[in-house]
């Protein structure tokens, strides 16, 4: 038994388990039911979508925003075209159409940054994260979020929701990756990357 | 007769996936009757008359378990897409690998960011 991968998957799993008790409890609300919405895996690959969101300070630059965003559409159409890649991710086309940005749905996303309550769309940030998860479970999520307090949607006179993150998750997201780099035990040979 | 095909393969996964239900808050009625209306009203006739033939605790139980994502209101709005329903089902009762889908949204940002992906 090679010790160093029950280490390292003792380090991830620790990592993790850590990072959702931390949600837990940093949450404004400790009813049961949310503190078991706060510890699914959605819950982790938003909060992984805000941490990216931050590191790339995409919300600060509108420029940087409308080019994250054509990317996005482009892998969509990409996975569109592609019957064979699209259902190996086991996605298909009409989900992924409600993803792709008209252009003036990006033009739209690049005037909320510039706004008195800068922030993404709920609307887009659904269409953003439609290739992990349908809109209405990205809606729930967010939901679950803001009742914990992580997160504030603000209603806007054009019938959208623009969403703030309070920079609680991604700390704590960024907490979970120092984790796993300090607890990794160091000097293992890495193994060379399996091709599939 | 793409979607019909898909709906043939969703149902052994429904059926399947009853047996090992998770915990519902309670039974939503009106999400029960817009699931059952989105796909008796599809336009294929081998969904409408797959949706007919199942009966009132097969719509419960998908009921419930699309309960935790979804309200009446956001599935009556898939009107004439029974697939994308269809869909969104077998999700619930199948963990999509969210991996790959990540990578792609991290790519995604790279690029935005001005980084080489």
């Amino acid at each position: 038994m090679d010790q160093t991968d029950i280490c390292t998957l003792e380090s991830l799993r620790r990592a993790k388990t850590d990072f959702h008790n931390k949600l837990c409890r940093a949450s404004i609300d400790s009813d049961p039911l949310l503190l078991q919405k706060l510890r699914s895996e959605n819950v982790f690959v938003l909060s992984e979508f805000f941490f990216l969101l931050s590191a790339f300070d995409l919300i600060a630059h509108p420029n940087k925003l409308e080019a994250y965003i054509l990317s996005h559409n482009r892998q969509l159409n990409d996975l569109i075209a592609s019957d064979e890649r699209r259902k190996l991710m086991g996605l298909e086309v009409p989900r992924l159409k409600r993803g792709v940005f008209s252009m003036i749905q990006v033009h739209k996303a690049k005037a909320n940054l510039l706004s008195a309550t800068p922030g993404l769309d709920q609307a887009d940030i659904q269409r953003l994260t439609i290739m992990l998860f349908s809109p209405e479970t990205g809606r729930r999520v967010i939901e679950c979020l803001e009742a914990a307090g992580f997160l504030t949607r603000v209603a806007t006179p054009y019938y959208s929701k623009i969403v703030q993150s309070h920079g609680t998750i991604e700390k704590f997201f960024a907490e979970y990756l120092a984790q796993v780099r300090n607890d990794v035990p160091q000097g293992g040979t890495p193994k060379p990357e399996v091709q599939t | 007769m793409k979607h019909a095909i898909r709906a043939l393969i969703a149902a052994p996964f429904l059926l399947a996936g009853a047996a090992q239900a998770m915990p519902c808050d309670g039974i939503d009625l009106s999400l029960r009757e817009a699931v059952q209306e989105v796909l008796v009203s599809a336009e294929t006739p081998r969904i409408s008359g797959w949706a007919r033939y199942l009966n009132e605790t097969f719509y419960t139980e998908v009921s419930c378990k699309l309960s935790h994502g979804m309200n009446a209101e956001d599935v009556l709005r898939l009107r004439g897409e029974p697939e994308v329903l269809l869909d969104l089902i077998m999700g619930t009762y199948m963990t999509r690998n969210q991996s790959d889908a990540l990578m792609l949204m991290l790519s995604a940002m790279k690029d935005g960011s001005g980084e080489k992906s």
